[in-house]
Order: structure tokens, then sequence, then C-alpha cells
């Protein structure tokens, strides 16, 4: 019984990404205007994996948190920004 | 040689418009409205497609010879954008087919009209240039263009959550009404999906212009 237990503890922590929420930083291209990047911002929140939606301009950034135990995959990723209008340059992802 | 490349891609730029974008973001429903006192204009418009928004337009101008009204249902294509890290450009065609009223100030006529346009852009946080040239074909009078070139400068550069301000210098030409361009210092203020434009040209005139993202 220990053994089993020792099992589920270490494979939990083997797998934090699917107890803990990631942050995920988008770089994105064309991204000058708050009144532009309106869009982004909301295809992201409507987004069921995403909890928190952060866009900064100067630093040309979407940082993403997203829900525990909830993935958004890059393909999902850069078809949201090209629908929107923009060009993905680079996807970063930490645990939160 | 460089500079001749230089003043053809400012004329390239100085051929469009913009207040908005006339293909906003995929889903987006725009609504916008343009005011002088010799000029009103309404649009709402609906992206289905990332480079497609389709719409209808109400016009009202006053011409030389009497007062122009049109209603217009249009599509608006955008041909390309170039996205960069630091600027964004943008060409845009529109065209459409509606009603077209010309009132002399003796007797209204009420035909049809075609519209079409192009539009280019450039952007930066910090800079903004555009031009815009529409044409109306109408069956009956001749033929109205209407330019448009802009630019403008961020007062400073703003956050995604804070009050945009810029400073913009429009320069408008209708062949059926003007001799000369009318030039127009504008203020321009956005905060999130909300912007708002007025103005006063050199000749006294105001400008209104609003518009909004749902």
């Amino acid at each position: 019984m220990k053994k089993l237990l020792l099992i589920l503890v270490a494979g939990t922590l083997a797998n934090p990404v699917i107890m803990a929420g990631q942050k995920v930083d988008i770089k994105v291209k064309g991204m000058v205007c708050s009144f532009c990047a309106q869009g982004l911002d909301k295809k992201f929140k409507a987004e069921p994996a995403v909890e928190k939606v952060s866009v900064s301009l100067k630093e040309k950034e979407i940082l993403l948190e997203l829900k525990d135990g909830r993935q958004l995959n890059d393909e999902r990723i850069k078809r949201i920004v090209h629908d929107a209008g923009y060009n993905v340059h680079s996807i970063k992802r930490e645990l939160k | 040689m460089r500079k001749l490349y230089l003043l053809i891609g400012l004329i390239l730029i100085a051929l469009t418009s913009a207040t908005a974008h006339p293909v906003p973001f995929k889903g987006a429903v725009s609504v916008m409205t343009w005011n002088q006192p010799y000029f009103n204009e309404t649009m709402a418009i609906y992206s289905f497609h990332r480079k497609f928004a389709f719409g209808g337009q109400y016009m009202r101008m006053d011409m030389s010879d009497g007062e122009m009204k049109t209603i217009i249902p249009q599509l608006n294509f955008l041909a390309k954008r170039w996205n960069e890290l630091d600027s964004q450009a943008n060409v845009y065609f529109v065209s459409g087919f509606g009603s077209y009223a010309f009132d002399n100030g003796i007797t209204e006529r009420v035909k049809t009209t075609a519209i079409g346009g192009v539009e280019a852009d450039w952007e930066s946080r910090k800079y903004y240039v555009s031009a815009k040239l529409t044409g109306l074909w109408p069956d009956i009078d001749e033929n109205t263009y209407i330019q448009t070139y802009r630019a403008g400068v961020a007062a400073y550069p703003s956050e995604f959550d804070e009050i945009s301000s810029w400073l913009i210098l429009d320069l408008q030409h209708v062949n059926r009404r003007d001799r000369e361009f009318t030039a127009t210092p504008v203020i321009r203020l956005f905060y999130r999906n909300v912007l708002t434009e007025v103005g006063a040209s050199f000749n006294g005139d105001w400008m209104f212009n609003f518009m909004v993202h749902l």
C-alpha cells in the first residue's frame, strides 16, 4: 500500500502541469494599438482554459494564465492571434 | 534614387484614410460615425472573416450644386497586412452598390450608385499615417471622388489599459465641392473599444467622429 501511495505521489509530482496552471507568454507582431488589440483580449478571454489575460503593448506581449489542469496548445494560440489579424512571434510557457 | 523611393512610399501611404480599419478582427461588429457641417457618414460593419467585412453606410454631403445622400451595402476587403514587432501596415479595398439621391434645391432625384475605394495605413505606437480614395459612380450626375489623408503622432506611448491620445492632421478633398484641400487638426482619444475624435478646420468647421468595436 505504501508503495502504491509513493508511486501515486511521485507520478503526480512528475507531472506538475496537470496539477498547476500555466503562464503563457505570447509575443505578437503588429500589436501596436490598444483599440485594435481588443480582439485578442476578447478572444482569449472567451477560451475555457484561460483564467486571466494581460496585454502589454510596450512589450508586444499577451500573458495568459491558464486554469489549473487546463491546456491551450500552440496551434490554437496561433489560430486565435491569426484570426484577430496579427502574427505570433514566439510562445513561452512556465508554471504558475 | 532613395529619395524617389521614399517619395513613392509616402505617396502610397498617403493614398489611404483611417480613423478605423475597414476590416476589424474576425467576429467584431463596428459602429462608426464621421461628422462635419457639410458631411455625415454612419457605418456598421461585421467581420465574418479575418479578411472580409460586410455592412452598410449612410452618407450625406453638401456639394457646390446641391445635397447628396446615399445608402449603400458594402463589402470591405483586407488585401494585404504587414505585421512587424513595432508597426503594422494595411491595404484595403471597399466596394458596394446602393441608392443615391441628389437634391439641387428644386428637385430631388433618386437613382443608384456604385462605390469603390482603396485605403492604406501604417501605424506604430507613436506615429500614424493613412490615405483613402473613395469614388462614387451614380446613374445620374457626375462622379464624386473623396480623398482623405492623415498623419498623426501620439501624445505619449499608451498602454492597453490607458487612455490613448493622438494629435492628427486631416486633409480632405471632394472634387464636386472643394477647390482646395480642407485641413483639420484633430484630437483623437480612445480607451479600450471606444474611440472619439474632435477637431476644427482652419476654415472654422468642426469635426466629430466616434467609433466602437462590439
